[in-house]
């Protein structure tokens, strides 16, 4: 009998979603609340807590990108050090794409792109929201293509549709198994949460 | 995206406001997006902001007028800022743009004559048309007779012939504040302009009145939103009563039985608000004005909303749309550009200045950065922030 996730600690909307489905992949069960910190700041601020949380209800699964972590260094060594065993912090490296763009085939038939423009190694591209956008906006799809790509003259990293496109890619189509074969940081997360349920 | 979605053709829509001396803004020149996000602190005057477009539509609608929308807004003192010089005389400015890529301009200064009278009189009304001018006011007839004054060419038929586009674009501005219990009784309502009721009493029968093939297409783009938020949901359908009444009925799945059926008067106050709006994004209709719409919305429609209303955009109507909202979980989509984005905060003289985010340097490089509106700019509206904030660039 595997152990249940109490909870899971995301820190934006998107690796709550992609933190949902790995455990849904790997069949564990979600007895308690599902959040996520809208920002990195807030995720960090509230660990601590989440981290007591683990002591008494079990596993908490705690989800977020690496590359938000240089600014957290030594905040972060310090909580690490206290980490109760059943807090599972894992952090994507350097984004969450990177764990979604590991999944070359998928990816490229949800976005129209063809997957042999996709990085071989997406743990080692340095920033894959970009690399990812840049990807979708080459779709044949016209609606990936507006929903995905900035506007012209908007001074944002992603379109209008970012989220709710992505959403779906997670929820339906992403194969995490597949993905982890190309990203070990992705590897090592599945690794870390089949131990700690096992 | 399991459907190749229409792409509409883009409607008329406004592409910059200048205003001076109008209530709480002494003087205000900004771009507008095809989607605006507007926020503010408390009492800074978003409201007054939409307030410009519903005047623009109030002078424009059968039945209204410049006199009629100024008396609905209780006169001039009201109109005009408390903190411009003493009687300055109000001016609106709009740009527009059609989808033909033509760009159009309209202009209206209008003034009492005398700080006793109620009379509202133009001191100047122009429309340009890609930089020629139609019409430029006062004209040689209205020195002859200056009675003329009273009534903007754009509310008259019979004067606005050449720029008629813009006096329809004005008409079409939809305001939407609604009231769920309202939505439910779906009463007849006492509206000042028919099929306008920004409380939503009209929705069921708006829904009833459209088109078999284009309600059914319309209902099914929401169904699509509602099955990705609310747990079990079904389905969304047009239902008749004996009386012949329009009902909104949803279908649950259930365990127990196929499907659990519910009509709009046991809908949850954010299901109905929901549906109404989203109905609402689709209608080829012109810009849309929603007031706080995350007003008793589940989290899980908030953190979507921002994307919801470009889909409903690029699939459906493509009507603009400007939304003042609270919700830090609105804000927090990164998909949100600083050019979409207009914050209202104090002037350095009183009253309030709005501006884009993308013209304050700090707050536009953390948003291409990848930082939310919610975390790079809503901040900078919290009261005790404010005054410490720098000039936009």
């Amino acid at each position: 009998m595997k152990r249940p996730l109490a909870m899971i600690w995301a820190e934006g909307f998107l690796d709550r979603v992609a933190a949902e489905r790995l455990a849904k992949e790997l069949g564990l069960r979600i007895e308690g609340a599902v959040k996520d910190a809208g920002g990195i700041d807030r995720f960090w601020e509230l660990l601590d807590k989440y981290n007591k949380a683990a002591e008494q209800c079990g596993l908490v699964f705690a989800l977020a990108d690496h590359d938000g972590v240089d600014c957290a260094g030594p905040k972060l060594a310090a909580k690490l050090r206290s980490r109760h065993r059943d807090l599972i912090l894992r952090l994507s490296v350097a984004e969450l794409e990177s764990w979604l763009m590991a999944d070359h085939e998928s990816l490229g038939e949800y976005l129209r792109v063809s997957p042999s423009k996709f990085p071989e190694e997406p743990d080692k591209v340095k920033d894959p929201k970009r690399t990812l956008v840049d990807l979708a906006a080459k779709s044949s799809k016209p609606a990936i293509r507006a929903g995905m790509a900035p506007k012209a003259g908007h001074s944002t990293n992603r379109g209008p549709e970012y989220t709710l496109i992505m959403e779906q890619f997670v929820r339906q189509y992403w194969m995490p198994f597949r993905a982890a074969e190309r990203s070990p940081s992705l590897k090592r997360a599945i690794v870390a949460l089949r131990a700690a349920s096992a | 995206m399991r459907r190749i979605p229409r792409q509409a053709s883009e409607p008329m829509r406004f592409t910059s406001l200048k205003l001076k001396s109008w209530k709480n803004f002494k003087e205000v020149d900004i771009p507008l997006a095809e989607r605006v996000f507007i926020i503010g602190p408390n009492a800074s005057g978003k409201s007054n902001f939409l307030e410009v477009f519903r005047f623009l539509h109030d002078l424009t609608t059968e039945g209204g007028g410049l006199a009629k929308a100024v008396s609905l807004r209780e006169g001039m003192s009201k109109l005009r800022s408390l903190h411009a010089t003493v009687n300055s005389a109000v001016e609106i400015t709009v740009g527009m743009k059609e989808p033909s890529g033509a760009t159009w301009k309209y202009q209206l200064v209008f003034d009492t004559p005398s700080t006793t009278s109620t009379d509202v009189l133009i001191k100047v009304e122009t429309v340009e048309r890609d930089g020629n001018t139609l019409l430029t006011r006062p004209s040689r007839d209205d020195e002859a007779d200056p009675d003329r004054l009273r009534q903007t060419a754009i509310e008259q038929v019979a004067a606005n012939k050449d720029f008629r586009q813009v006096a329809e674009l004005f008409r079409s501005i939809r305001f939407m504040n609604l009231v769920p219990q309202l939505i439910r009784e779906g009463q007849s309502s006492p509206q000042q302009f028919p099929g306008q009721d920004p409380l939503g009493r009209d929705l069921l029968e708006q829904i009833r009145q459209c088109k078999r093939g284009l309600r059914s297409s319309r209902l099914k783009a929401i169904e699509r939103v509602l099955r990705s938020v609310v747990p079990n949901f079904e389905e969304l359908r047009l239902e008749t009563d004996s009386r012949g009444r329009p009902h909104l009925a949803v279908g649950f799945k259930h365990w127990r039985t196929n499907a659990v059926r519910q009509r709009e008067s046991q809908f949850s106050d954010g299901t109905l608000r929901l549906i109404a709006m989203l109905w609402a994004l689709q209608e080829d209709a012109g810009p849309l004005l929603l007031e706080e719409p995350e007003w008793s919305l589940h989290t899980g429609i908030l953190e979507r909303l921002a994307a919801f209303i470009a889909r409903m955009q690029r699939e459906g109507s493509g009507r603009q749309v400007f939304i003042t909202t609270h919700s830090e979980r609105v804000l927090a989509d990164a998909g949100i550009a600083p050019e979409e984005l207009l914050l209202i905060l104090p002037a350095r003289r009183g009253g309030s200045e709005i501006q884009p985010a993308a013209r304050y340097p700090v707050v536009e490089k953390a948003m291409r950065s990848g930082l939310t509106a919610a975390e790079a700019a809503q901040p900078l509206t919290r009261v005790e922030t404010m005054r410490l904030f720098g000039e936009p660039a």
